[in-house]
């Protein structure tokens, strides 16, 4: 081609060969022809067809102002929600001072606290170090903006309950001042006194009441001194006289010195400041052994079932959410309650539209339940039935990991960069009673530690020491040096073969083809199923070996800290240690003796077995649960078993055990009881059921008013850990507890408190008189672990200083909290206060990537400089054994009849304390009623603590009782009629919600509601009396409470609904309580059987 | 082939291989050959190549490279080397530190400082013409619990009466047991592109405001409630003066700023009491630059708000995707809250 | 003489009656001032209630009424002359009573004022409102021109109060010549020809209409709702005016015209069966309809806790017992069973109105709202008695005080 035949030159064609360039002519010429007129096609379809409209919906910009609340640093303290027992990290905002009132200052809202990644899932938290000023502004680099990224971090998420604790603070049903009861107890009737006199009545005694005081009460002397002399007196060398008159001002019995000093007898009942009022005041000030918490009532049974399924420490069962690929979760309702919702379900949420297969095992369709794949309606009760059908189908297709199993030890492990090891090829003493694991030294095996577990090598056939096997044999029956053994895993498949698939199926009330299906599933992700269990299987008396079942499953494919898996981090920060050590009290008394709820201790062990004839026990005793059967309380005081009580200290957060305790209505009776127990304290927020019944009711400030450190359950990939501190004073005459037992010790001249209390890194002892001399201690521990945390600058310190000022007003003095520690680490702690806690960044060099990267990313989960992850590990890890094989049970004996304790995890019916069946499950005895009544956390309150919120019950106004259509219709019900519904022992009225979302032969209801304290009953205090708030809101002469519909708004009495405990069996041979887990010590609470009857229409 | 190969390539379909292999240009120079038509140091130039290969190849970091070859190179090729684009440097592939940038003397483009700088200007666009946002917000129902939080956290925020709650959380059953699902609807006030409340209001006390919330001056309302029978999604609520009297102290101390005007305490007879409410999508939290008290609070993270008119914004992405449906769209309404199924 | 002194007497009790009344419905009215619409048992899913039933059912009879009055003076309908003054006055009275209602329910009565403050102009309710007072303007040149000449008689007759408040009513026009009667005819005709389109499209039909474009209520959502109002209104208008004639003439002692009273009869008669088969019509389509808020609202009409406003009141009282009374025509010519059918009717219609009201609110707009439950609270129905009182006064002062009756007929 040249110039002559081309307008224009071709530049584009200059390279092009002679022969090339005619084709490529005529390709070009078609090509533009055929391109046409796409210019114009593309440039009208571009713009969007545009009608202009008049604009008839605006207005003339009358009524908007530009008063938008705007907030900085110094409104906003951070503490920690404390409305459930999940405890989130929260925001504070202070109101501007407005109203006049005795409060310090108004809480304008509650939000979740950005520094905590507790709280801002699935997104990561703001860095630790950045300014508190800009986080409250929102001018920190990194946050969103509100018009593009849905999230500008101000503020974090919690959940319904915890927006309402602006109500819990300022309910007008508080206690105000210290009162003392008019009436008989339980009258509800009261006078006002000062805080002397309560202190000095509490410890003088008080002749109005005829009551003794505590310092009549108390006795201690140390163990070893006493047994001495016990020893002595039984070789002979002391005459029971002498003893007698040695101890008998000091001992409860000197006929039974094991039940321990007098000051056993000085009960105090409390959830939480554990490290503080149990540890430091009850165990080492006063020497009593009995400091009693709620975990009868709450989940003692999982955390022993669990425990014991493990080496390590490993009380709960979380999945890693963000890696996981198939979740079963288990009788609990992560979405509603766990621990807890605001942190779990924003993970699950996303997890599940990110692919994650989430199947949920419940008797009915929880809000979890409402998200799964599968929905397994289980029978209830019968969980151990599904996970044992479970297992034998994994054992019977070989879809267990064989090589995981075959691993005997910390070494063998970690060959397979496994963290965990199984004890499947361990060998038991099958000969022996209590058939104890075998150690080499009892099958005459050398080796470095006589103690060790023994194996059969698969390299030699040989028995050998399970640290130097490589592989071990998984099936074993034979006789070693004359001693008949057989592995865990023969035993195990043993009993998980006791039933067929189809018997397992039967009893679990579900298909064999869905256990099919959830064992195929579970065994087929490799390390990336988990299982998530909580209360549902765990609150039967069966719930021990049900816990073991379900934990076994997971030994099958040994997640154990493999990501994805099963997690175990106990990540936190050194809060007793460190620059104080808060545990420590100088001259401290040591506790010891039988605890009164009886665990930890064989019932034959003790000196009563020999008194009392031997079996069976006059009540249970939990030889191998920690003594925190709480329900046991109130019957054993009345029995005086093993002893009495003289005086109980009652906090009854978490330990309304009057609604908490299945049977709980008869805790009157034995509270009412003046002789059974001398004198009864409570230190309560408002006028709960238990403090109805008290001697004294002290004011407690509420959770946002006073200091706290509660801790984290293990279902985190970073380390944290919370500080509640006060954020404002609502009510001026409310002292924390532990300050007033400060005042009561310092009175009996106890040690712990006063000068010279707390010793520091250095030895030096600092004097303990407040609340802040101890937390903010606790808080300088937290910010000198591992690197210790940046100072506070002195912007941070004023912003410190005013947002305090202005939320406590007159009742903070900083120089009393500076004081508690050294000027150099003040700076520190104030930075973990100002933060409400220390939060693990999930990456170094956080706060660049921050800034630069925002929020909107998972640093934890994908970022390769991770905290969270160590490879395909996580980095906080259980790293120990896991037991097939729990070789403590069978040291523990059923005080009813002296059987031992299954080693292994078993079905069994749910049984009476003595044998009785409740809920038959391996047997087909048949239930006095034809309705299994099963109950579950409400979703709209937080136990009992927060009933006085309207805003709450205007969401859910009383507890319905779901049944199923079939059942519904065979007795004529529809959805929001009344029904009557017998129990036996009492019956109640309620309203039937009618739903499939429940299993039929089962109806349930949500717990928490049927209050009978709190505001729900009218009381005169002084003579004045005030009616109950048992009215409902509304002006109208119609509410709507129809089951399955909104409320309207208008929030009912607190009296309304029916309180499920209440209508629980109680225990066939106690008859004061209701049925209690021999070996894991729970509170059965889902064992009623109930007929319902139609009232009325709706 | 590669999927990151240097240049398309066109579709095999086997019967075409003729034309294709007309197509590709199967001739490789000699690089020697090229750069011997330069004018410069030839062997620098080759071993420059090579090594850039090594680079390539993993063998030599790109720090290395330029660490060896800067000086080299600024001395044989002057000016031109200085003034040309460095593609390790200046196309900010992230191939080589910012330290090592620095000791050349170029500066370093990150794709994050570019994304950056984008935003920015595409975000003072915005603030300069305030027609330009029009909040909208995404309910994903796959993601809702139904827990209520949004709820409550409005009550807190809001303040408002018995009887009023401007976001309610619906919840609907349908199939048989074992084969149940529930679904769980909030409803907040749409903020209707189309409002009937609008239409109705004899005073025009309510109306649209520019940023698409619908308000309602309580000062000028008079209470006629014809908006509420209005209003096809029951978004509105009559406030009849109720309060939490005998259970919350000083209740009726913290009021609202909402449309941003602070009313002062709660007091009988005093607007808003004997107005109609509803939610106005927190319009004084948006202004002070936080979302809605119940977007914050989202318990199962199904909340969504965003600037409808932003392509760039979350809610423009999920609104416009394939899932979204907005609650009675027959009525012609277009409400400005969209719903993922 | 007797006559006199019994009908004192009837008169004094009647005044002791509707100022009990009064007295009685005044201390709902106390309660609605210090309580607020608390003292009702309105709520935000049923938020109208027994007032505004009250308000659309005053409006349809003002409407029914004037459309009555047009029969004489626009249609010239031969023999209704008699009641075409106590037609626009019964309109006019029953305008007062409606507005009076609305302000009640308002929930800021202290700011009625915006509406005339403010506008919006698609709002049906801000044009009705102008549409009101246009209409009561007309209402009451109407009558002016009606009664003037009679006025300028009774101003020249009478003395005292009546006599100086017809003088002041004539407003200064004190010509009686034939041009002047002539001019006030002509006027009269005029506004009443203004006066139709303003009471069907604009008062009633647009009453109707308030209803009727809330898309969000499918049970009012409908073309024929507004055709309803108007035929309704027409029969409580003409049930009224016929009851009043028959009363008024019974305790003056006047002589019937049975021509005029059966002429009245049976247009009541024919009015009631159209209506009667247009509700039916609205019945059938909405059921047929299948949509579930009509269905819902229908069935809660027939079978809900207010049955018995729809059998009994509205069925029963508004057209099966009306339709019995007047079926034979010897019956339609006996005041007292034209009276009976009257007042039947007029209760009747207050059924209506609830069940235009009430009922379509009940089903939530959202399935898994809750549903709306109403019943009128004692202090609703207190105010209520007590407004429709003040209405019933102004009406007897009004017949007291002015003229009317055309003074030809007189017969006193």
């Amino acid at each position: 081609m040249t110039d002559t035949n081309t307008t224009e030159t071709n530049p584009e064609t200059d390279t092009d060969t002679p022969d090339a360039d005619g084709e490529a002519a005529i390709e070009r010429r078609d090509f533009v022809k055929a391109v046409g007129g796409m210019g114009a096609l593309s440039l009208s379809g571009g713009i969007a067809s545009t009608l202009l409209d008049v604009d008839w919906f605006g207005g003339d910009g009358n009524g908007v102002g530009t008063e938008y609340g705007e907030y900085e640093g110094s409104d906003v303290i951070h503490t920690t929600c404390g409305q459930c027992n999940t405890f989130c990290p929260i925001k504070v905002r202070l109101a501007d001072d407005s109203g006049s009132g005795e409060y310090s200052s108004l809480v304008r809202k509650l939000a979740g606290n950005p520094y905590s990644f507790l709280n801002t899932q699935p997104y990561a938290q703001v860095p630790y170090g950045s300014d508190p000023e800009q986080v409250a502004t929102g001018d920190l680099e990194g946050t969103g903006e509100v018009d593009v990224s849905k999230w500008s971090l101000s503020g974090g998420r919690i959940c319904l309950k915890g927006q309402a604790g602006i109500q819990t603070a300022f309910d007008t049903y508080r206690v105000r001042k210290p009162m003392k009861r008019v009436g008989p107890r339980g009258s509800d009737e009261w006078k006002t006194i000062s805080w002397e006199q309560a202190i000095e009545e509490i410890v003088d005694g008080d002749d109005e009441l005829g009551h003794d005081g505590l310092r009549d009460m108390w006795g201690y002397a140390p163990e070893d001194e006493v047994m001495d002399d016990w020893e002595a007196v039984q070789e002979g060398e002391l005459s029971h006289e002498a003893f007698d008159e040695r101890y008998e001002d000091v001992l409860i019995d000197t006929d039974h010195p094991d039940l321990g000093p007098k000051a056993n007898q000085i009960v105090d009942v409390g959830g939480f400041r554990r490290n503080f009022i149990r540890n430091r005041l009850w165990h080492q000030g006063l020497g009593s052994t009995n400091s009693i918490h709620h975990a009868g009532t709450c989940g003692v049974s999982g955390v022993v079932g669990f425990n014991r399924s493990h080496d390590g420490q490993k009380q709960r069962q979380y999945p890693d959410v963000e890696n996981c690929e198939y979740l079963l979760v288990w009788g609990t309702n992560p979405m509603v309650a766990n621990k807890g919702p605001t942190w779990l379900a924003p993970k699950l949420t996303n997890a599940i539209q990110d692919g994650m297969r989430m199947d949920v095992v419940d008797p009915r369709l929880s809000k979890t339940a409402e998200k799964a794949d599968t929905w397994v309606p289980v029978k209830p009760g019968a969980d151990a039935a599904l996970a044992l059908g479970m297992a034998r189908w994994i054992v019977e297709h070989e879809r267990y990991d064989e090589e995981y199993l075959r691993n005997p030890g910390e070494d063998a492990a970690a060959d397979d960069d496994e963290p965990t090891w199984s004890d499947a090829t361990h060998l038991v003493l099958v000969d022996e009673d209590d058939r104890p694991k075998a150690r080499a030294a009892d099958l005459g095996l050398e080796a470095d530690d006589p103690e060790s577990f023994v194996v059969i090598d698969a390299d030699t056939g040989e028995p050998a020491p399970a640290d130097e096997v490589e592989e071990a044999v998984l099936d074993v029956e034979i006789t070693v040096d004359g001693r008949e053994v057989a592995s865990v895993w023969t035993l195990y498949r043993e009993r998980v073969f006791e039933y067929s698939l189809e018997e397992y199926a039967e009893m679990a009330g579900v298909d064999v083809d869905l256990i099919d299906e959830l064992a195929d599933e579970f065994t087929s992700h490799g390390k990336r199923a988990a299982i998530m269990a909580y209360r549902g299987p765990s609150k039967h008396t069966n719930g021990f070996y049900t816990t073991r079942a379900i934990s076994t499953l997971q030994h099958l494919i040994g997640n154990y800290d493999w990501k994805g898996g099963q997690i175990s981090p106990y990540a936190g920060y050194e809060t007793m240690s460190g620059r104080y050590e808060l545990g420590q009290v100088p001259d401290g008394h040591e506790p010891w003796g039988i605890p009164i709820l009886r665990g930890g201790v064989n019932y034959e062990d003790t000196s009563l077995f020999e008194r009392d004839d031997g079996y069976p026990a006059k009540r249970p005793w939990f030889p191998v649960a920690p003594p925190m059967a709480t329900q046991e309380l109130y019957g054993s005081a009345a029995d005086e078993y093993p002893y009495g009580v003289e005086a109980l200290f009652i906090r009854p957060y978490s330990n309304n055990h009057i609604m908490a305790a299945a049977g709980g209505d008869k805790i009157p009776e034995v509270l009412e009881d003046e002789d059974a127990i001398g004198l009864i304290v409570s230190s309560d927020t408002v006028l709960g059921e238990m403090s109805r019944y008290a001697d004294y009711v002290l004011p407690e400030p509420t959770y946002l008013e006073r200091w706290e450190n509660f801790g984290t359950y293990p279902n985190k990939r970073l380390a944290d850990e919370k500080i509640s501190q006060p954020t404002i004073k609502v009510v001026p005459d409310a002292r924390p507890f532990e300050e007033v037992l400060i005042d009561i010790w310092k009175e009996l001249d106890l040690p712990g408190v006063g000068e010279d209390a707390i010793p520091d890194a250095d030895g030096d002892l600092w004097s303990l008189d407040s609340s802040e001399d101890f937390y903010v201690k606790l808080a300088t521990n937290i910010a000198y672990d591992r690197e210790p945390v940046p100072d506070a600058d002195d912007e941070e310190l004023e912003l410190f200083r005013t947002a305090r000022e202005k939320g406590l007003g007159e009742h903070f003095d900083l120089e009393d909290w500076r004081g508690a520690v050294t000027d150099e680490e003040w700076r520190k702690a104030v930075t973990v206060l100002n933060r409400g806690g220390r939060f693990e960044e999930p990456i170094d060099g956080y706060e660049a990537a921050f800034a630069e990267r925002g929020h909107d990313y998972d640093y934890a989960g994908r970022h390769p400089e991770t905290n969270a992850y160590d490879g395909d590990h996580l980095r906080y890890q259980l790293g120990t054994r896991v037991n097939f094989y729990d070789e403590v049970a069978p040291t523990g004996r059923h005080a009813y009849d002296g059987e031992r304790f299954d080693p292994l995890p078993r079905v069994e019916d749910v049984v009476h304390y003595n044998g009785e069946v409740q809920v038959p499950v391996t047997s087909d005895d048949d239930p006095e009623r034809p309705l299994q009544l099963t109950n579950w956390k409400p979703r709209t309150q937080g136990m009992h603590r927060t009933t006085g919120s309207a805003w709450l019950r205007e969401t859910k106004g009383e507890n319905a009782v779901w049944i199923n259509p079939a059942d519904a219709d065979e007795r004529g019900l529809e959805n929001g009629d009344r029904v009557r519904l017998d129990a036996g022992r009492r019956s109640v009225e309620a309203t039937v919600r009618v739903t499939g979302g429940i299993r039929p032969g089962v109806v349930g209801t949500a717990w928490g509601f049927g209050r009978q304290g709190g505001g729900a009953t009218d009381t005169e205090v002084d003579g004045e009396r005030t009616p109950a708030a048992t009215e409902g809101d509304g002006h109208a002469d119609h509410t709507s409470n129809t089951p399955g519909e909104d409320t309207g708004g208008y929030a009912t009495g607190r009296d309304a609904g029916f309180a499920v405990n209440h209508v629980q069996p109680l225990d066939a041979e106690l008859g004061d309580v209701g049925l209690s887990d021999p070996v894991g010590g729970s509170n059965a609470q889902f064992a009623a059987y109930v007929e319902l009857e139609r009232v009325t229409d709706r | 082939m590669s999927a990151d190969g240097p240049m398309p390539g066109v579709p095999e379909t086997g019967s075409d291989a003729e034309t294709y292999d007309a197509m590709v240009d199967v001739e490789a120079t000699d690089p020697r050959d090229e750069l011997a038509k330069t004018t410069y140091r030839t062997d620098l130039g080759v071993k420059m190549a090579e090594d850039a290969r090594k680079v390539s190849n993993g063998e030599l970091s790109s720090e290395a490279y330029w660490t060896k070859y800067d000086a080299e190179a600024a001395a044989e090729f002057g000016d031109a080397y200085r003034e040309t684009p460095n593609p390790a440097v200046d196309c900010a592939e992230g191939t080589i530190g910012d330290e090592t940038a620095e000791s050349l003397g170029c500066s370093v483009g990150t794709m994050a400082s570019i994304a950056e700088g984008l935003e920015e200007s595409d975000r003072k666009g915005e603030t300069d013409d305030e027609d330009d946002t029009r909040w909208g917000m995404v309910i994903d129902l796959q993601k809702c619990i139904g827990c209520e939080s949004c709820t409550v956290a409005c009550k807190a925020e809001n303040r408002t009466p018995p009887g009023v709650s401007y976001n309610v959380v619906l919840e609907r059953e349908e199939g048989e047991f074992p084969n149940v699902t529930r679904t769980n609807v909030p409803r907040p006030c749409m903020q209707c592109e189309n409002p009937p409340c609008v239409q109705v209001c004899p005073v025009s006390a309510t109306y649209k405001m520019d940023n698409g919330v619908v308000n309602i001056d309580y000062d000028r309302c008079i209470g006629c409630r014809y908006c509420m029978v209005a209003c096809p999604y029951d978004a509105r609520y009559f406030d009849f003066g109720e309060n939490y009297d005998g259970e919350f102290t000083e209740e009726g101390a913290v009021t609202s700023p909402e449309y941003g005007m602070d009313r002062g305490p709660r007091e009988d007879g005093e607007s808003p009491v004997g107005n109609v409410r509803k939610c106005n999508f927190c319009h004084h939290r948006l202004e002070r630059g936080e979302e809605p008290a119940c977007v914050e609070t989202c318990v199962g993270d199904a909340r969504y708000m965003g600037n409808l008119e932003d392509t760039d914004s979350e809610v423009n992405e999920l609104a416009s995707s394939s899932r979204a449906f907005q609650l009675k769209e027959k009525e012609g309404t277009d409400p400005n809250v969209y719903y993922l199924k | 003489m007797t006559g006199r002194l019994g009908r004192g007497r009837l008169r004094i009790a009647w005044y002791v009656l509707l100022i009990g009344v009064m007295a009685v419905g005044s201390y709902g009215g106390y309660l609605r001032l210090t309580e607020g619409l608390q003292s009702t048992n309105l709520s935000s899913s049923v938020p109208w209630g027994a007032w505004i039933a009250f308000y659309i059912y005053f409006v349809g009879l003002s409407a029914g009424a004037f459309l009555v009055s047009t029969l004489s003076n626009v249609f010239e309908v031969e023999g209704m002359h008699e009641i075409e003054r106590e037609a626009l006055f019964v309109a006019i009275v029953s305008m007062i009573v409606a507005l009076t209602f609305v302000l009640i329910d308002i929930g800021r009565m202290e700011r009625l004022w915006h509406v005339f403050a403010w506008r919006q102009p698609l709002s049906v309710l801000s044009w009705e409102v102008h549409a009101y007072l246009l209409y009561i303007g007309v209402l009451a040149g109407e009558l002016y021109f009606s009664m003037r000449r009679d006025l300028v008689e009774t101003s020249d007759d009478a003395d005292g109060l009546t006599g100086r408040l017809a003088g002041l009513l004539t407003l200064g026009r004190t010509e009686t010549s034939d041009d002047a009667i002539e001019t006030d005819r002509t006027w009269l005709k005029r506004l009443g020809i203004l006066g139709i389109p303003l009471a069907i499209i604009f008062v009633h039909g647009g009453t109707g209409n308030l209803f009727a474009v809330a898309a969000a209520r499918e049970y009012w959502f409908s073309a024929l709702f507004p055709v309803i109002f108007i035929t309704s209104a027409v029969v409580s208008g003409m049930a009224l005016v016929a009851l009043l004639y028959v009363v008024r003439a019974r305790l003056s002692h006047r002589a019937l015209d049975p021509a005029l009273l059966e002429r009245m009869a049976t247009l009541l008669a024919g009015f009631i069966a159209l209506d009667a088969s247009l509700k039916v019509l609205e019945a059938f389509i909405g059921l047929y309809s299948l949509h579930p808020g009509e269905v819902q609202a229908w069935l809660t009409i027939m079978t809900g806790e207010m049955w018995w406003s729809f059998w009994i009141v509205m069925v029963g009282m508004g057209w099966i017992v009306p339709l019995v009374l007047l079926h034979r025509s010897e019956w339609r010519r006996k005041p007292t069973v034209v009276a009976a059918a009257g007042a039947s009717v007029v209760l009747g219609v207050v059924g209506t109105r609830f069940n235009i009201v009430v009922p379509a609110q009940l089903e939530p707009a959202l399935e898994g709202l809750s549903m709306g439950y109403y019943v009128p609270s004692t202090p609703e129905w207190l105010l209520s008695i007590g407004v429709i009182a003040f209405g019933v006064l102004l009406y007897t002062i009004g017949t007291e005080l002015l003229p009317l009756v055309p003074r030809g007929e007189d017969h006193d």
